[in-house]
């Protein structure tokens, strides 16, 4: 009974192309094997060459999983890619889950569809006025204690 | 009669601990560089706070703790288990300035796990982590793998008389050369070539694949240091399958297995005998293991198609055999395996690579002499009764079995046992189910770093502290641990 419920709340969805939680999917994803799924996350990393087409990472909170574009100018849409200084485009996917991809033997999704919804950007760094204090303290005390062991170990070897 | 350890001996321990801080201190370095190059700012006042506390650290200690007495067999000891704990500390301060870790406590296990070349990660948002502080995660995986205290030994001049027991100490049964510094010296001289070969091989890889080519010299050295040392991190949170390259695999895999081998058989492959590797007991021991436990795991995996049992169960197998933890598999796609496959590799990651090198876990000669016993007691009990009969092995040179290796045997064993089986009942404790506890408990103490998804930020803090304690005994194979223990104990006795 669960599973059909499941079944309908999960199944239906694509049919209306509401995004699903890529949490859930890889967690009952023996339901979604070889199923249309919709999902939106961010970018992250960079698109990374596969034969017949190109790879893209997206990240949804916690989880991630490999998407495979069978028409690689479609990652032309893509402006960012979520690094360290960049937040990634969050981008709605459209495609095939495949548990155990019969083509690349992992589990991925095959995209038919990739729109951008919202735009990534560049994250600014905030250096913290602490941290360059406590560097500025350290440094201090480091170059100190440093003098004082260098003269210490002199005497000790004069003596 | 337990020697007690007097004030001027704790002078002498809390000295070369000054000392390894300094050499702590000037690890930090690369990171601060890799920082400044990619422009990473927040990330050089992390590393430049690290650099500059270790280093301070390091001075007090020399200061206030002169070098009083020449170091002896309880003075190692006690530097290589405090060595290891103060060493992740100070490691665990730019991962925690970085702010991707909740608290100090997770950034020290994932400090304790680097260092101790596990490979368990507690890192939140790891995808949006700097290229330095990823850089100083796998760095503490290729100081940790050659080992803290012998990597300072080799530069540090006043420690070496003391040499041996710290090699020791750091569970390393076996000296390559008569002289410990010599051993060191080669095990670095072997740890760069594979450096250079790896990174090259890499790189060449990653930027075939697409990565730019300073990205992709970063993540050559990451995966180098993680899968040469058995480490098991990586630089993006799907760990291995990031990258979607069979090819790479392959390539992980084939470092996994160099750095799961003993360093003096490289020494012996390299400079005496190739044969060598056809007639090692360890060798042969790894090759039937594996064969073994490959076929078991084939018939776990059977629904699955060969090429996908190969790609997904083979290369978690070699991960765990040879305690590296790398995974190609999907986030929560291990938990789909079947209670068999689990149980398989619990039993892969707590039997380990070869002793004298950068695994943990029981290690395989150890497993062999079980077997050895087990098939001469048999053998025995069916020969004349005055019939003498000794086991023999050939690694390196032929060696009758004798009484001490099997006690030796048995001891490690049984403390490995013991501590797999209390990380376990941890895990029981805080309501994990069984499987998963066992399986993060092994993976833990034998460090290795795969996980059911026990191990994460939310999970107890006392399962994490759990786990670090794992992972540094298991490192350490509790010889120095509970000598140290017994020293403090004695202590309390005067």
């Amino acid at each position: 009974m669960r599973r059909i419920i499941f079944l309908i709340i999960f199944g239906l969805f694509p049919l209306v192309s509401y995004p699903q939680s890529l949490e859930e999917i890889l967690k009952n994803s023996q339901d979604f094997d070889n199923r249309k799924i919709v999902f939106e996350g961010e970018v992250i990393g960079e698109p990374l060459k596969g034969e017949e087409g190109v790879w893209i990472n997206v990240k949804q909170g916690k989880v991630s999983i490999g998407v495979f574009l069978e028409d690689s100018e479609a990652i032309n849409k893509i402006k960012n890619y979520g690094s360290y200084k960049r937040r990634g485009d969050w981008v709605q996917i459209e495609g095939i889950f495949f548990n155990n991809c019969p083509i690349h033997l992992e589990r991925d999704v095959h995209a038919y569809k990739l729109k951008v919804i919202k735009p990534g950007f560049l994250l600014r760094e905030e250096i913290s006025l602490f941290k360059v204090k406590l560097s500025l303290g350290l440094a201090l005390l480091c170059l100190t204690l440093g003098i004082i062991c260098f003269i210490n170990l002199k005497y000790v070897r004069r003596d | 009669m337990i020697i007690s350890p007097e004030k001027r001996d704790f002078s002498t321990i809390f000295h070369v601990i000054g000392r390894l801080c300094l050499g702590l201190s000037m690890f930090m370095l690369l990171p601060l560089f890799c920082a400044l190059v990619f422009g990473e700012y927040e990330p050089f006042y992390d590393f430049l706070i690290g650099f500059l506390s270790t280093a301070s650290l390091g001075f007090v200690l020399m200061l206030l703790f002169p070098f009083k007495k020449e170091i002896g067999w309880q003075h190692s000891f006690f530097i290589v288990s405090l060595g290891w704990l103060v060493a992740s500390v100070m490691g665990a301060i730019p991962l925690y300035l970085s702010r991707h870790w909740e608290s100090f406590l997770d950034a020290w296990f994932e400090a304790m796990s680097g260092f101790a070349t596990t490979g368990l990660i507690l890192v939140k948002d790891l995808d949006h982590l700097s290229f330095s502080h990823n850089l100083w995660r796998h760095l503490t995986m290729f100081i940790g793998g050659q080992g803290i205290i012998l990597a300072s030994i080799s530069i540090l001049s006043k420690v070496r008389n003391g040499s041996l027991g710290l090699y020791i100490g750091e569970g390393r049964q076996e000296k390559i050369f008569p002289n410990i510094i010599a051993t060191a010296r080669f095990i670095w001289k072997v740890s760069f070539i594979y450096l250079t070969v790896g990174v090259t091989l890499f790189t060449f890889l990653l930027s075939y694949k697409g990565l730019g080519i300073s990205k992709a010299i970063v993540h050559g050295f990451c995966l180098f240091f993680a899968s040469f040392d058995t480490g098991g991190f990586a630089p993006q949170s799907q760990n291995i399958a990031y990258y979607h390259s069979f090819s790479l695999e392959i390539a992980t895999m084939v470092f996994m297995l160099l750095g799961a081998i003993n360093f003096n058989l490289h020494f012996w492959l390299w400079y005496k005998n190739k044969r060598e590797i056809f007639r090692n007991f360890e060798i042969r021991t790894f090759i039937i293991s594996l064969f073994s436990l490959t076929i078991l795991l084939f018939f776990s995996l059977k629904p699955l198609t060969h090429s996908v049992i190969f790609r997904k169960g083979f290369y978690q197998l070699v991960s765990a055999h040879t305690g590296c933890g790398f995974t190609n598999l999907a986030p929560r796609e291990i938990l789909s395996f079947a209670p068999l496959s689990l149980t398989l590799l619990i039993l892969a990651m707590g039997i380990g690579g070869g002793v004298c090198s950068t695994t943990g876990g029981i290690k395989l000669l150890r497993l062999g002499f079980i077997f050895k016993a087990m098939a001469g007691e048999i053998k025995r009990a069916i020969m004349p009764h005055k019939a003498v009969y000794r086991e023999s092995f050939h690694h390196l040179k032929d060696t009758l079995i004798e009484e001490k290796h099997l006690k030796e045997t048995f001891v490690i064993v049984g403390f490995y046992f013991l501590v797999y089986l209390l990380g376990g009942l941890m895990g029981l404790f805080y309501g994990y189910p069984p499987l998963a506890s066992f399986f993060e408990s092994v993976s833990a103490a034998a460090n290795v770093g795969l996980s059911l998804g026990v191990t994460n930020p939310g999970m107890p803090s006392g399962l994490k502290l759990t786990y670090i304690c794992e992972m540094w005994m298991g490192r350490l194979e509790f010889l120095s641990i509970f000598v140290s223990l017994s020293y403090i104990v004695s202590l309390f006795k005067k």
